[in-house]
């Protein structure tokens, strides 16, 4: 499902918007990346992205971004998205500061309790 | 103030907005998003020079798909997707199109960084490759001219010997009726 035409939240406004301008001044280099991640999430769209949490039937999902099977590689930053459907919002919930290579799958199950945190 | 293109989605705009400001507070971030606006033209680059080799084949995105074994809008979207593009997309649809990448790092200045014994000599492979290209390509020509050549000249010695032919045939008729008479 694309997700084009959905109102992106500025983090920065949000209730980590503080912890976010820190640590993108501590790694500049990983927050830009972890930008342009958002793009890529938005270029992608929902349906060819990774969920981190099933729907909940207020039409709330969370995603993981870059996708699992890239950071599986890969270990990078990576966001948590909550896209609301019915608002057709999308929001940065979370930054996970290092994610993925040796013992991804355990991070896996930490990262989908988080996710249904933010639901 | 954000800049905002008009034919941009509304979240692509959104995200364009939040990139300028993290730019301006984050003051530490201001280079390496320069970076990323790099990468992302680097790959703008790579995608627009797989397209127009395609197009210099006179291939069209269908027939290169069949070649890949994938769809046309697949195609298309590795020409014109935006963000990362695996090495092993490259390498693909070069294959396919009966090339091959040839990747080097450069300074900023065009100097070769790195392996440049290894660049070295992969360029040199690569004039050795050309030159025996054009070595092939010129013999079949200088074959074909020569073989034309000696077409033309034995045509010409063809149309010389004719007179002589005729003359020496006259002669001996000449001869011939001569001796014909010196009989009778």
């Amino acid at each position: 499902m694309s997700v084009k035409e959905y109102e992106f939240i500025d983090p920065f406004d949000g209730p980590f918007g503080k912890v976010l301008r820190r640590w993108f001044r501590l790694h500049p280099i990983g927050a830009a990346r972890l930008i342009s991640a958002l793009d890529d999430f938005v270029e992608r769209g929902c349906s060819l992205s990774c969920i981190a949490t099933a729907k909940n039937g207020e039409g709330r999902e969370i995603y993981l971004e870059p996708p699992r099977y890239v950071l599986a590689s890969l270990p990078d930053a990576a966001w948590l998205i909550r896209v609301n459907h019915a608002k057709r919002t999308i929001e940065v919930v979370h930054l996970l500061e290092l994610y993925g290579g040796v013992g991804e799958a355990q991070q896996w199950d930490q990262v989908v309790i988080t996710a249904a945190g933010f639901l | 103030m954000a800049v905002v293109k008009s034919e941009d989605a509304t979240a692509i705009q959104g995200i364009r907005a939040f990139r300028e400001r993290a730019g301006r507070e984050v003051p530490e971030l201001r280079d390496a998003l320069a970076g990323e606006a790099d990468a992302q033209e680097f790959c703008r680059a790579v995608r627009d020079e797989l397209r127009t080799h395609r197009k210099a084949s006179g291939i069209d995105q269908a027939t290169l798909a069949s070649a890949m074994d994938l769809t046309q809008p697949a195609v298309s979207r590795i020409e014109r997707g935006s963000g990362d593009m695996g090495l092993m997309t490259l390498f693909r649809y070069a294959r396919a199109l009966g090339l091959k990448p040839f990747l080097t790092l450069t300074q900023p200045s065009g100097a070769v960084i790195g392996d440049e014994e290894g660049a070295a000599a992969r360029f040199d492979h690569e004039q050795d490759r050309l030159l025996q290209l054009l070595t092939r390509v010129t013999s079949s020509h200088m074959a074909k001219m020569a073989e034309t050549f000696v077409e033309h000249r034995e045509a010409q010695a063809g149309a010389e010997e004719a007179p002589a032919e005729a003359e020496e045939a006259l002669a001996e008729a000449e001869f011939q009726e001569a001796e014909d008479s010196s009989v009778e």
